[in-house]
């Protein structure tokens, strides 16, 4: 009797968390979304608060948090913008694919021409190599298609897929098999590299900020920085400044934002602060309810004067998109690769009662010249893309071409 | 029954709100007194501030000197130190966005705020408040407390709303607009709880919500008249190099 009694307690106790937990997620977008007037006519049709009955009803009935997280999951994408997800503790991707650990090996891939490919490899990477095809890890085939039909954000759908297989923790040993670029099947035992420490933020933690320095060009004098996620302020703001101190002399600079799916907006500001002169610049506007804030950018003194050229492709996003776009818009910045993601919108993570993760985005933003970045992304001044032929001949087309570019451009481009 | 209303009639003149400088003038007397805050020449705050909801919370240390001189330094987790200062003359801060010096309405409501005592321990105002002028402009609950609302218009700036609980003379809130470089950014900065620091009733927990964003501040060490060394308020060495360059 006495378990019956707590059994009923504690069902009655979840139930109470489940509803609790819904009327969190309603609520917060009701009372936080920017712009009120396109809750009430959602993209597909109804309202916000027209909805609220009918979900909240499914959760009533739902049959524990997997389920509840998945009709929570379906009412924020009736809202139809990006940064809106409700997190479980655990991991659930698509059926079959392996859920690797957050840092990479080493080498990055890419879906070019219909294959799984590498298409970048970290200083010191030598035993991988570009364009080599990757079949799978660990035993697990690589899964190259997402499974429900996205037209937002497709691309950087598929690079989180990609990244999410490949990956390990530092020190795990884990086997890639390849197909080379002579057509050679290998498998390439990896050891996971150490990062330099774990960054986060707020409730994005343990994650391994990958960035690199070099000196590019046939002469090695473009400097050259990649930067994977806005995250680690401590550590990435200061190794940007040296690298800007070692460029002093450098004929042009690349940022390199392929993959980089954003983080932490102001770092975008504090980063372009080394390409602008004048005072009371901005990269955009972020438009929440009743405030409207300038993403404006500090000028640094003995900032760099030269070209700037940054890189993007369909997975960067976010914070990417805001310093992309608002260079762009700036003439500060010519942009080179892919159009990026369209999912630009400043959020905020929550825990909700029952111990899930609820994002939310909680502002607009519209980049300098008037656009808005949510669902269009950044247009590149000049679209290239990988081929599998250069991939294979050890190039990298979208770099070559900001290298061709910045030779071809030796004085500077106008500093704002 | 025409005594009855006359003494009604009475009753309501004597039940009139008070004048704006009687309200800044029992928020003194409630909190301390005149003298307790004219005798606090410093200020030393240690603390933390948490962004409400979102798991970043840091330490946070504070400290204020008579003559503006002030020193703040926020360390949250994953951004690194936020800093604020001023040496009496030069205001600055350094943040992710870079060093900066402020100029124009943001300096002077720095400055208004840099005080060991601030606005706070002079009551009503006088000849050299950063206030102008002091309204009370109507009643409203707070926190579920009655409160006159007070219209304060700042020398430079734009004006801001300050809540008196009727009841207890205390600030409950205050509803400014404050200017950044990211523009001019409304937020309301709520007194969550006081206690009694050598004699002066002194906010230690506040919350200065700006839009979707909650920052809870919250003092666990307040000393008046501790000696901070004037390195304290030295101008950090990107700060120089911006007054050296003639940035503003």
């Amino acid at each position: 009797m006495k378990r019956f009694v707590i059994g009923v307690v504690l069902s009655f106790a979840a139930y109470a968390q489940q509803l609790e937990t819904f009327d969190a997620v309603w609520k917060t977008v009701a009372d936080k979304h920017w712009n009120p007037k396109q809750l009430e006519a959602l993209p597909g049709g109804g309202s916000w608060e027209g909805l609220r009955e009918s979900y909240r009803q499914r959760v009533q009935a739902a049959n524990g948090q997997a389920e509840v997280r998945s009709i929570l999951r379906e009412m924020v994408a009736k809202i139809g913008k990006s940064h809106y997800a409700i997190a479980g503790l655990e991991l659930k991707g698509t059926k079959g694919m392996r859920q690797g650990g957050g840092t990479a090996p080493g080498f990055r891939v890419g879906l070019v021409e219909g294959k799984v490919v590498v298409t970048g490899l970290s200083p010191g990477m030598t035993s991988v190599g570009m364009g080599w095809e990757l079949l799978g890890v660990d035993g697990m085939p690589v899964i190259k298609t997402i499974e429900a039909a996205e037209t937002l954000q497709t691309g950087l759908r598929l690079h989180q897929m990609l990244q999410t297989q490949i990956g390990g923790f530092s020190g795990q040993v884990v086997a890639y098999d390849f197909v080379t670029a002579a057509g050679v099947k290998k498998t390439v035992r990896v050891t996971i590299p150490q990062g330099d420490g774990s960054a986060g933020f707020g409730f994005v933690q343990g994650m391994n900020v990958q960035r690199e320095f070099a000196l590019i060009g046939k002469t090695k004098d473009i400097g050259y920085f990649r930067l994977d996620m806005f995250l680690d302020v401590v550590r990435v703001l200061p190794q940007f400044q040296k690298a800007i101190e070692q460029c002093a002399k450098c004929r042009g600079f690349v940022i390199d934002l392929r993959g980089n799916p954003g983080g932490v907006a102001v770092m975008a500001n504090a980063m372009s602060g080394w390409f602008i002169k004048d005072s009371d610049v901005k990269l955009g506007t972020m438009y929440q309810r009743g405030v409207e804030l300038k993403f404006a950018v500090i000028p640094r003194l003995n900032g760099f004067e030269g070209p700037l050229a940054i890189l993007v492709d369909g997975a960067s996003a976010s914070t990417s998109e805001i310093m992309a776009g608002g260079l762009q818009d700036l003439k500060r910045a010519r942009i080179f690769g892919t159009r990026t993601a369209g999912a630009a919108l400043p959020s905020i993570i929550e825990t909700l009662p029952n111990g899930d993760l609820f994002q939310f985005a909680v502002a607009n933003y519209v980049s300098e010249s008037g656009k808005e970045l949510e669902g269009v992304g950044v247009k590149p001044d000049v679209e290239v893309a990988h081929t599998l032929a250069a991939l294979r001949a050890g190039k990298d087309r979208p770099i070559e071409a900001t290298i061709n570019w910045i030779y071809a451009n030796p004085v500077s481009t106008r500093r704002p | 029954m025409r005594i009855l209303f006359l003494l009604a009639a009475l009753s309501s003149c004597f039940a009139q709100s008070p004048t704006a400088e009687r309200i800044l003038d029992r928020y003194i007397e409630v909190t301390g007194g005149k003298d307790a805050y004219a005798k606090v020449k410093s200020l030393s705050i240690l603390g933390t501030m948490e962004i409400k909801g979102q798991g970043v919370k840091g330490e946070m240390r504070m400290y204020r000197m008579d003559g503006s001189k002030y020193y703040t330094v926020v360390d949250l987790p994953g951004i690194g130190k936020q800093e604020d200062g001023s040496n009496g003359n030069v205001v600055w801060d350094k943040t992710v966005l870079g060093p900066r010096l402020k100029t124009g309405v943001e300096k002077f409501l720095a400055i208004c705020a840099a005080g060991a005592m601030s606005e706070y321990g002079r009551g009503a105002l006088e000849k050299d408040s950063c206030y102008s002028k002091a309204e009370v402009i109507g009643e409203e609950v707070v926190d579920g407390k009655t409160a006159y609302k007070l219209k304060m218009t700042p020398k430079e700036g734009k004006p801001e709303e300050q809540y008196y609980d009727k009841e207890s003379g205390l600030l409950l809130r205050t509803k400014m607009v404050l200017p950044s470089p990211m523009g001019e950014v409304p937020i309301v900065a709520i007194v969550n709880e006081y206690r009694d620091i050598d004699g002066i009733k002194t906010p230690v927990k506040l919350t200065n919500e700006m839009g979707a964003v909650a920052m809870v501040m919250t003092f666990t060490s307040v000393k008046f008249n501790e000696a901070i060394p004037d390195a304290m308020f030295a101008l950090p060495p990107e700060i120089q190099a911006l007054v050296k360059a003639g940035r503003k």
